[in-house]
């Protein structure tokens, strides 16, 4: 397994699992054991948790399963059959690659804070102090995570986004106005139409004109796919490395999961990366069975989730910003479920502090997909006897 | 009998119900529960959960 995440791990621990006893090695770049990667905006920021309470496996874990963990490792090279590790080669008889991806930066303002890893994270940390002025670019999961959890610690938060809403990737209008709200109602200064113009020290100037005091200067844009060693290696990489539905890439004996992954979309069968814990650790779980000869297609609904200011937010399936859409509850109460079909079936559904919905509804999408909308706007129908 | 949720994704373990497909029998308390035990809905980690608290 190439890379630590949650994918690498999850490959390593499902082939054990399965019953495989030959050698395993989990190799990563990162100077840390495994971690909770989602936890590092959220309670890693917030301070309500340090690092070594989100390692993912307890520290005798790797010797008792007998996995191989090295850390701080980057392989240098793959061919049929071998990887290279520091310098010397290695047999294999499978390679799965989980090497995730790599924060986006800015051409104005490269030297600006970024958080994918837990480094980035304890650089950060110490620079979220009470008062401090922190400009975040982008609102999209990350962004506005990190604008939440600095606003817990007191600090002063102005985000610039590119949309007329936050989360705009994932969520419909009606329920971007809704987070718009949510953030502003806590003291973020959220501007929108807006992005990073030019930085100097202490100031930034967003693209509108306007100036904005500085501290610290965080830029959540998304990510970019780790596909040197793939490419290098002549694997077919399309955005992310392109995989069949069992997660085999273009070379016999290559895999591939989670960020870096392009499995095939469970609706339309295009190649489709996705940048969520659940299909990381879903995907990984998948290989290490068809690695052992299962056949066993990843077609799992997307999900994921948020948290920003205590407000739980999940998404699961594709919603499109111009599907139909039901909503359970209102929008003004700050607590909704929302519904999406198109042409008579379901796409995805959001909830906003309403957990115990979601359970329902991702079983219910992926089991009885032409349900009608009409069905589920009714308060009155238990979404679990529905499922 | 307590209900522990997963900070992650929201899954609540509760005490009473326990969670048999993991072989984990009804009316198991949180400290029996397997250290390498993991969130069936989302795999977070044991340590990931914190109590909440029900109201009677």
């Amino acid at each position: 397994m190439v890379g630590t995440g949650i994918a690498g791990t999850t490959t390593a621990a499902s082939l054990r699992q399965q019953g495989y006893d030959g050698r395993l090695l989990l190799v990563g770049s990162e100077p840390h054991p495994p971690y909770r990667r989602t936890a590092l905006s959220k309670e890693v920021l917030q301070g309500t948790k340090k690092l070594d309470s989100v390692w993912l496996k307890p520290a005798s874990w790797y010797a008792d399963h007998d996995v191989e963990l090295l850390t701080g490792t980057t392989v240098t090279a793959l061919s049929p059959g071998a990887v290279q590790v520091s310098g010397s080669d290695l047999r294999t008889d499978a390679v799965v690659l989980a090497t995730g991806g790599l924060a986006r930066r800015l051409t104005a303002s490269p030297g600006a804070e970024v958080l994918r890893t837990a480094d980035d994270a304890q650089t950060l940390l110490p620079r979220l102090l009470p008062g401090a002025r922190i400009v975040v670019v982008g609102a999209g999961f990350l962004g506005a995570e990190v604008a939440s959890s600095a606003v817990a610690r007191g600090c002063s938060v102005t985000v610039l986004e590119a949309a007329q809403a936050p989360l705009g990737r994932v969520l419909p209008p009606s329920l971007g106005a809704l987070y718009t709200a949510l953030h502003r109602s806590r003291g973020v200064d959220l501007r929108l139409g807006t992005g990073l113009g030019s930085t100097r020290p202490g100031t930034v100037t967003d693209t509108s004109g306007t100036v904005h005091a500085m501290d610290v200067l965080v830029v959540a844009v998304g990510q970019a796919p780790q596909t040197r060693l793939a490419e290098q290696t002549g694997l077919l990489v399309r955005d992310g490395i392109v995989v069949d539905a069992h997660g085999r890439t273009s070379l016999p004996g290559v895999w591939a999961a989670g960020d870096v992954a392009a499995f095939p979309d469970r609706v339309t069968g295009a190649p489709r990366r996705l940048e969520h814990w659940q299909s990381a650790m879903s995907q990984g779980a998948s290989v290490a069975r068809n690695l052992l000869g299962a056949d066993t297609p990843w077609t799992e609904l997307p999900w994921c989730w948020s948290s920003q200011h205590g407000v739980d937010l999940q998404v699961c399936g594709n919603p499109g910003t111009d599907d139909d859409l039901v909503l359970r509850g209102r929008v003004e109460d700050g607590t909704v479920t929302a519904v999406f079909a198109r042409d008579g079936r379901l796409t995805g559904a959001v909830t906003i502090d309403r957990t115990s919905d979601m359970r329902a509804l991702r079983r219910l999408i992926v089991d009885a997909p032409g349900t009608p909308l009409a069905l589920l706007a009714d308060e009155g129908v238990d979404l679990a006897q529905v499922a | 009998m307590k209900i522990w949720r997963c900070q992650q994704c929201g899954y609540e373990y509760d005490e009473a119900q326990g969670w048999p497909e993991d072989g984990i029998a009804p009316g198991t308390p949180w400290e029996d529960v397997p250290d390498d035990w993991s969130c069936p809905d989302c795999g977070a980690a044991k340590s990931d959960f914190d109590m909440v608290l029900v109201a009677a």
